[in-house]
């Protein structure tokens, strides 16, 4: 079996991925150039030491305090982020053209969302057929013929990356509502700084901690009162939101203040101010991690408690910016994510750089019936939940469940598509002191502006349990470090 | 300083202050029990009527013995100032505002949290309840000095110690109130050895008694440690002394005048009462007076810095 090129006297145990990609062996068992530095200290290690790593990253993770938040029997409870220490690599220059198609990608759908709530030139020309649109949950009909600053209305954009089985990026989704996870690609870089010194020392690893700093320029630029110092704040739902520990951490590192929707008023001069002990204080830019529906009871939904009376008002107004802008999320649909590579090519005019992952539209018949005829190998996904509610897994469904979905899509084809399951790559990952095969995908953070920006590298999830894809911390994921090395 | 931050840390404060004095309380009580004869048939009921608890303890405890005192001042998590329940809002208010507070702060107080939480029932016995109390004390002490030496002193800091002022002079004056009630009583049945006895607990429960000693250097007497409790200028647990520390945090405050004007007046009534004759008649109506002082002073202050909401919302 092929293994890993080692000298007898530091031989571990042989890694194996199960048939997969594997980001830092390639299908030899041989280090990939980028992470061959890496693999010979881990490799090099007894697991004695190792696992006295591990150790260290445990204890620094309790000392810096970071958290994520689970809610039950009524509590909010902070839990130790879970995380792996074994880093992903990415090669700088593979690195290069993902961040040039994520650009591209990012442009496009500001586009689009910029044209939907405008004229409509992309159901006109036949582009997006107009049933996509009437379905879409996200559409915001408030938002028509809103302008908001540069056009631009996704300012912040978490896309999550997977690798097929010959190790092709693809695009399995845009987030363009409230992306969470950046706070912790900052913060696993500063745990595996306290826990792997010498190798920091001897590889070239690209820095991620500029994105506070980089957000805070995007959203000023936002604000409507420009020549003078912006007033921004982070919206939060409060502290029992999953993402709470996030919230404040990205308000502390950008020093803008940490708000809940009672914190604001609007009042008459349909400008936004916050309730301090000084009295109320003016509002440029918010950034809200709080969803659409949320934002503005006389707006939106009239029993929200998150919310601010009378927000959507001054932002129409154009007295506050908002980020991301409210109905942004009609590009953040599982079928208009089928029409993507299109919008690409009708808005810019370019070849899109990053593939999508296949995806057949049950709305057409021909798909249709392709799909039907091989839900045993396919995944299905309802066109406007996320979050993996009401999918139907193909390979791991009973025959009762899959006679359910067929149902389901005869009866609501336009909701639902369906993309065949994907062999996500692995990665090593500590396990008992030994380097075992898991899932990864990897979540970049995009930021829309004049001058784009993308993160150097991002969020590595990690599927912790043997042979799970599942990725989300809530269900057995963890995360790891991403150095973009050159 | 947002308003909604400024209210949870001024509420931070108070529980705060809060758990660490029923500890005291409770802790001075067990002791005088003690050094009681052993026929004094003694009564743990004042310590709920402290806090003006006494029908819904009736409700929940209807034997009402010893054990139930201490499950309902120290556990019950339906009694919303029994020490686990005050630690559980200090705890929640205290997360909102993670980015203000020093986190060891949090940390020391969510660790005591769910420790009663945990093993809180198996403390309650008088062998093992010493220790526990002794840990909130500790506690308290700890996340003071936690705040001393780690907090800036900007308006967040004079909010939460605002709070810890003003439910300090509040509690001295429920503590002096409900162990007055019975020692007067007993002055006129005659029992003068523990009669003494019972002041000086008072005095310890608000660890008073060195200080005490320290400023009034003659026997103990019920007109001086009164005095020495209310009107003393010098001693952080005295009622005077939380006035004054109020008044000038809401110097230091935007629009703190109105605050200001109701602490001197506070500030006039303590120290213009003789001890001496509230010690005769009196002196259960002047500490009512005196805490419904210290409840327009908090109304003020919700009205100037936390009411924002309240207008806006009308």
């Amino acid at each position: 079996m092929p293994m890993a090129d080692l000298s007898p006297l530091t031989r571990a145990k042989p890694y194996q991925s199960p048939g997969c990609y594997d980001e830092l062996f390639d299908s030899q068992g041989v280090a990939r150039p980028a992470a061959a530095e890496l693999l010979g200290y881990l490799q090099g290690w007894p697991a004695e030491e190792r696992e006295a790593r591990r150790l260290a990253a445990d204890l620094a993770i309790q000392a810096m305090g970071i958290t994520f938040t689970v809610y039950s029997e009524g509590s909010a409870i902070d839990r130790a982020w879970p995380f792996d220490i074994v880093p992903r690599v990415i090669d700088a220059c593979e690195w290069q053209r993902a961040r040039t198609g994520l650009v591209q990608r990012l442009t496009a759908l500001n586009a689009f969302i910029a044209d939907i709530y405008d004229r409509q030139l992309v159901v006109r020309d036949g582009v997006l057929p107009r049933d996509v649109l009437a379905q879409s949950m996200n559409f915001r009909p408030q938002c028509v013929g809103m302008r908001p600053p540069g056009d631009i209305w996704a300012h912040i954009c978490g896309s999550d990356l997977v690798r097929d089985a010959d190790g092709s990026l693809f695009v399995l989704e845009d987030n363009l509502r409230v992306p969470s996870g950046v706070a912790y690609m900052v913060e696993n870089r500063l745990i595996c700084k306290r826990v792997f010194p010498e190798i920091f020392e001897r590889m070239s690893i690209l820095p991620v901690d500029e994105y506070p700093s980089e957000l805070l320029d995007t959203l000023a630029q936002l604000s409507p009162r420009p020549g003078e110092t912006p007033n921004v704040a982070l919206l939060t739902p409060g502290i029992y939101n999953s993402a709470y520990f996030e919230h404040a951490w990205l308000a502390g590192q950008m020093g803008a203040e940490l708000v809940q929707g009672s914190d604001l008023v609007v009042t008459d001069d349909d400008c936004v101010y916050t309730r301090t002990v000084f009295g109320l204080q003016r509002v440029d830019v918010i950034y809200r991690r709080v969803d659409d529906l949320f934002l503005d009871p006389e707006t939106f939904n009239r029993d929200s408690m998150l919310g601010t009376p009378g927000l959507m008002r001054a932002w129409l107004k154009g007295n506050v910016a908002l980020a991301n802008a409210p109905g942004a999320g009609v590009a953040d649909d599982k079928v208009v994510y089928a029409f993507v590579p299109q919008l690409i090519r009708y808005y810019l005019g370019e070849e899109p750089i990053l593939p999508n992952v296949p995806t057949y539209l049950c709305m057409d018949p021909k798909q249709r019936d392709h799909v039907l005829a091989n839900l045993d190998q396919l995944v299905v996904k309802p066109a406007n939940e996320s979050g993996g509610y009401g999918m139907l897994v193909g390979p791991r469904s009973s025959a009762e469940e899959r006679a359910v979905f067929a149902d389901l899509i005869r009866a609501r084809p336009g909701n639902y598509i369906a993309q065949p399951t994907l062999a996500l790559s692995t990665t090593p990952t500590l396990v008992d002191g030994e380097l075992a095969p898991r899932h990864v995908d990897l979540r970049p953070f995009i930021l829309a502006r004049e001058d784009p920006y993308v993160t150097m590298g991002g969020l590595t999830r990690v599927a912790l349990r043997e042979g799970s894809l599942v990725v989300n911390s809530s269900q057995g994921g963890g995360s790891k470090d991403t150095w973009v090395v050159e | 300083m947002l308003s909604r931050v400024a209210n949870n840390l001024y509420w931070a404060g108070r529980y705060i202050e809060r758990a660490e004095n029923t500890a005291r309380l409770i802790n001075v009580t067990t002791y005088l029990l003690l050094d009681l004869p052993r026929q004094t048939d003694f009564d743990w009921r004042p310590l709920v009527e402290i806090n003006g608890a006494e029908a819904f303890f009736d409700e929940r405890y209807p034997e009402g013995g010893e054990l139930d005192v201490m499950r309902f001042l120290i556990l019950d998590p339906l009694n919303p100032t029994s020490i686990r329940q005050s630690l559980a809002s200090a705890r929640d208010n205290l997360r909102t505002t993670r980015d203000i507070v020093p986190r060891e702060a949090w940390e020391e107080i969510n660790e005591l949290y769910n420790f009663l939480s945990g093993h809180g029932n198996e403390t309650l016995p008088r062998r093992r309840r010493q220790g526990l109390l002794d840990r909130v004390l500790r506690c308290g002490r700890m996340v003071a000095g936690l705040l001393d030496s780690g907090m800036s002193r900007d308006a967040a800091y004079e909010f939460l110690q605002l709070g810890v002022n003003i439910e300090r002079a509040d509690m001295t004056t429920r503590i002096v109130d409900v162990r007055t009630e019975d020692l007067l009583e007993q002055a006129r049945d005659g029992l003068p050895p523990f009669q003494s006895l019972q002041w000086l607990s008072m005095l310890r429960s608000l660890s008073g008694y060195q200080m005490y000693r320290r400023h009034v250097r003659s026997r103990v007497s019920g007109p001086r440690v009164l005095g020495f409790l209310l009107q003393n200028q010098a001693f952080p647990r005295s009622v005077r002394f939380c006035v004054e520390a109020a008044e000038k945090r809401l110097a230091r405050l935007p629009d703190g005048a109105a605050g200001i004007e109701l602490c001197r007046r506070t500030e006039a009534i303590l120290g213009e009462a003789s001890m001496a004759s509230l010690v005769e008649h009196g002196l259960s109506d002047f500490l009512d007076h005196v805490q419904r002082q210290l409840i327009g002073l908090h109304a003020c202050i919700d009205a100037t810095y936390f009411g924002m909401r309240v207008e806006a919302e009308a």
